[in-house]
């Protein structure tokens, strides 16, 4: 059967009210909701970029986190604690329960939709990954048995509880790789599950953090105003990896953790439910804007244990969020801040596989032909936007930040350089009205 | 004490050919004060182009060439070495043939005596090259060559073999011993890496799996059935990349997924190239050994390839060598670039970016200082501009530090596109050596070889370097770490050493 789904907030079934929210979807055909179990809160847009054709504007309250009832008694043992609804609005709400009945009438499938991100309890600092010198990251380690226990009971109460069709899960993160190079941050893991994994497969642990902390050092003299070592970014880093192939190795070994961990999802659930459709989120860094996530979400890989896939596109924004990104990820002392903006968007053109794209000064359109959030944001509270940039105007390569130059485009704050982990949702940039799937989700 | 000032490059059947007192007094009279001299041609070996055959090649400077061949010029050893010695590793040297003329004669001892007698100093140099070597034609080495996928092999020695090492040791240590008077030992290696090879060189098939290598693997913790998988499908998206068939989703997007998921490929050229970066360390040693007052010296490559680049680690340098020069082919290096982006990169991955997009970022890896890129045109024609030499000198320097001095080697009279004979201008000469005048090398070795380069390109180069020495203020640091590097083993050096032959060569450890 064809899949046409769409993502929701759970809370929008109880701000709209679960019939006229489904009688909604279901004009546009849809046959598959995909409902947060757990996270997915209220984006805190204003409303002006929001679909304007529901009838009823979502509230602004904080609402819970857990949309699910969950069994303690498959948690029981497991170092990491059984999902609790914490407070706010539609605390105690079941939203799969809400939906059954409905989306039965309807003929809509449930595809209950979890983000890796989640959950944010402090008894998960017991799983978190480590850096090369040991230091605790803030994201958590795949290969952690205790996590990945907690995974396995988060998916059997799901199916053992409810009678669902199928279930979504999404992670949101690169690999180290792109943790280091891209975000800036420090990437692992080392942890001792990792480092035992690392041995299984007789990677050279020493030289595997030797050439992480270099990798590391490398990044950081890329950010700093000066750049990396004489030779340049390029040469730099190939040569680097020539160097260092332990680094390519244990980046690998970071990637195949997760497909082991959606593989025994997938297992899980088709133990209790055979025929349940497992898919799962492939994030847009994956898809558009990072060469190196896109080179890991190897496709072949998935296909094993999946019973569909969701990359995103987001195709009606990606150039703008492209642009964004380049600018100040990539450019701006980033991995092609050597190239300037015309090299680099053709580089990174290649390096995903594009067909020749259109030049910068054609991704946004002309300004008055298409609305942007700016323009949204500033009707909506009311505040008079700041003169918009001229149309294809790009900052020199090697400008600090598109507010010190005036001809630079508005960058939506969700593509500046992260500041935040990407596992804390950011507003999204842009209303998705037209596509296929509802963007109720920072993704 | 300087191990030279101005040098150049020369292979012993050419100063025979010309008449080894006049080539001699041809060099001395314009300011030369030393020859890096060939101990061994295995470039070449092998079937000669046409137009070497000719009385005369037009690759040869008109101005002092013979008006003929040299007989055994190809493919030899120039120094004499003992057979017996060589027995054990089952590897041997090709000597003079039936009909060379030198046969029974030592021509490299006699050069090295005709050069003392002028003052001029010899520096042995050992080139391990790529291309057109043939080194398969030696007698014993089809047991050592680089191993294919498919068990075939390329004309390369696998130097993680241990009797190529042994053999080389011996080579080396052979050398020094039995011609005391030479001032260094002086190696490079012309190679790339597999990977380097498979994706952006010549559209080799990958190598190295010999049994050695994949022995070697294995010990590292590399599975040689994962990096075969992954070379098998990095070799075969080159193929089809070079057929005009790309693949759906992009060949570089291809190139960096097999990179993320065959870690193996990068560990497998790491460790092959961990190789080729022993032998330096082998040669040093093995010429210590038998020498301890010879000095040794390395090239480091300037290179116009920007993945070859990234190979060329010149801070491995740093500290292995008595002294290091770092050879650029200005005057020919952009014809080059313009051939590579516009021809080479035609059928590989690369292709799948702009012609312009090449050059700049071709042009940006390669010189980060990022000074304007001529137009195409203009480098094939005139080559890089003479001031990158300057920039691309002091980041060299930086790299290898000062406890290895440098030494410019400057391209010059240098054949492009082969056998077109280029003549380097002598303005061009004066500028590219002008730039080195705020960081004045130790010294210039002109390179490529005796005789393809002209009397008014050396009088040139020597014109410029005293002034250089004239215009530099203070002492440079290559000079002052020069003087220390040599600083009580050369002063010890007899100026006119005892011909001995019967100095004992290391044995095998």
């Amino acid at each position: 059967m064809r899949l046409a789904g769409i993502q929701l907030g759970s809370y929008s079934v109880y701000d709209e009210g679960v019939e006229r929210c489904l009688d909604h979807i279901a004009q546009a055909g849809v046959n598959t909701l995909l409902p947060y179990a757990v996270g997915g809160g209220r984006m805190g847009l204003p409303s002006a970029v929001l679909a304007p054709d529901h009838g009823v504007m979502p509230g602004e309250t904080p609402v819970t986190d857990v949309w699910v009832r969950f069994d303690p008694a498959l948690f029981r043992g497991l170092a990491l604690p059984c999902p609790q609804p914490g407070p706010g609005q539609y605390q105690g709400e079941d939203v799969l329960e809400t939906l059954a009945e409905p989306a039965r009438r309807r003929g809509m499938r449930l595809h209950p939709r979890i983000l890796a991100h989640y959950p944010k309890d402090p008894a998960f600092s017991q799983v978190r990954a480590h850096a090369a010198d040991g230091s605790p990251l803030p994201a958590k380690c795949w290969r952690h048995p205790e996590l990945q226990a907690w995974w396995a009971a988060v998916v059997e109460s799901l199916f053992r509880g409810y009678d669902l069709h199928g279930f979504h899960f999404g992670d949101e993160r690169a690999g180290p790789l792109s943790e280091i190079l891209v975000w800036g941050r420090r990437g692992g893991c080392f942890c001792e599950h990792c480092q035992a994994e690392g041995r299984r497969r007789g990677i050279d642990l020493e030289r595997a953090r030797t050439g992480f902390l270099a990798l590391e050092a490398f990044a950081k003299s890329m950010r700093s105003q000066t750049g990396p070592a004489s030779d340049g970014v390029g040469l730099s880093l190939l040569r680097l990896f020539m160097k260092h192939p332990e680094v390519l190795s244990w980046d690998r070994m970071w990637i195949e953790g997760r497909f082991a961990l959606e593989r025994r999802i997938a297992e899980t659930a088709r133990a209790i439910r055979p025929e349940a459709e497992i898919g799962w989120h492939i994030w847009q860094y994956a898809t558009t804007f990072d060469p190196l996530a896109k080179a890991a979400q190897d496709y072949g890989s998935m296909t094993a244990y999946s019973s569909y896939l969701k990359p995103v596109v987001y195709h009606d924004i990606a150039g703008p969020r492209l642009r964004g990104m380049l600018t100040e990820g990539f450019l701006n002392q980033g991995l092609y801040r050597d190239l300037g903006p015309d090299l680099g968007l053709e580089f990174h053109r290649c390096l995903l596989g594009w067909e020749p794209v259109p030049a910068w000064r054609n991704w946004s359109g002309p300004a008055s032909a298409r609305p942007t959030l700016r323009g949204k944001w500033a009707a909506a509270s009311g505040k008079s936007a700041p003169p918009a940039p001229p149309a294809g105007s790009m900052p020199a390569s090697g400008s600090t930040s598109p507010s010190a130059t005036p001809t630079s485009p508005a960058i939506p704050k969700h593509f500046r350089k992260p500041s935040a982990p990407p596992w804390e949702p950011e507003p999204m940039a842009s209303s998705c009205a037209g596509n296929t799937t509802k963007c109720a989700s920072p993704t | 004490m300087n191990p030279f000032r101005l040098s150049i490059q020369a292979t012993p059947p050419q100063l025979l050919a010309e008449g080894l007192g006049p080539a001699l007094d041809f060099l001395a009279a314009r300011g030369v004060d030393a020859i890096h001299l060939s101990t061994h041609t295995y470039y070449g070996v092998g079937p000669e182009p046409e137009w070497s055959r000719q009385p005369v090649p037009p690759t040869w400077s008109p101005d002092h060439s013979p008006r003929s061949h040299y007989p055994g010029r190809h493919g030899r050893a120039w120094v004499r070495h003992e057979p017996s010695r060589f027995r054990d590793v089952g590897l041997f040297h090709i000597g003079p043939g039936e009909n060379d003329p030198t046969r029974g004669r030592d021509i490299f001892r006699e050069i090295l005596d005709a050069a003392s007698e002028r003052g001029l100093r010899i520096h042995a140099r050992y080139l391990d090259g790529w291309g057109t070597c043939r080194q398969d034609a030696l007698p014993g080495w089809d047991e050592v060559l680089v191993r294919t996928l498919d068990g075939g092999t390329l004309p390369i020695p696998c130097f993680a073999n241990p009797r190529v090492r042994e053999w080389f040791r011996l080579t080396a240590a052979e050398t020094a011993a039995n011609y005391p008077e030479l001032e260094s030992f002086f190696y490079g290696i012309e190679r790339g890496s597999t990977f380097n090879d498979v994706v952006f060189q010549h559209g080799q098939p990958p190598y190295c799996f010999c049994p050695c290598c994949e022995n070697r693997a294995r010990h590292f913790g590399i599975d040689p059935l994962r990096a075969r998988e992954g070379y098998a499908r990095l070799h075969r998206l080159c193929c089809e990349s070079r057929s005009g068939n790309r693949p759906p989703d992009g060949g570089l997007t291809i190139l960096s997924r097999l990179l993320v998921q065959y870690p193996e490929i990068m560990a497998w050229d790491h460790l092959e190239r961990g190789g080729v970066e022993e032998m330096p360390g082998i040669a040093r040693a093995a010429v210590r050994e038998a020498r301890p007052d010879c000095g040794f010296g390395l090239i480091a490559h300037q290179c116009i390839d920007p993945h070859r680049a990234a190979l060329e680690d010149w801070s491995l340098i740093r500290g292995q060598a008595d002294y290091a020069v770092l050879r650029c082919y200005g005057h020919i290096n952009g014809a080059r670039l313009v051939h590579n982006v516009r021809e080479r990169a035609r059928g590989s991955l690369w292709a799948e970016l702009s012609e312009a997009a090449r050059f700049e970022i071709a042009w940006l890896a390669l010189h980060p200082e990022n000074p304007p890129m001529p137009p195409p045109e203009q480098l094939d024609e005139e080559g890089d501009p003479p001031e990158l030499l300057g920039a691309i000198f002091r980041r060299a320097a930086a790299a290898v530090g000062t406890e290895t001095p440098l030494f410019a080697g400057l391209g010059v009279d240098i054949s492009y596109p082969f056998p077109e004979r280029r003549q380097t201008p002598a303005s061009y000469i004066h500028s590219a050596l002008g730039t080195l005048k705020h960081h004045p090398p130790a010294g210039v070795l002109l390179c490529r070889e005796y005789c393809e380069i002209s009397g008014a390109s050396i009088e040139a180069a020597s014109s410029a370097l005293a002034g250089l020495k004239k215009g530099s203020q203070v002492q440079s640091p290559q000079s002052a770490a020069l003087q220390a590097a040599y600083a009580g083993r050369h002063d010890k050096a007899p100026i006119n050493h005892p011909k001995s032959r019967n100095l004992k060569v290391p044995r095998s450890r």
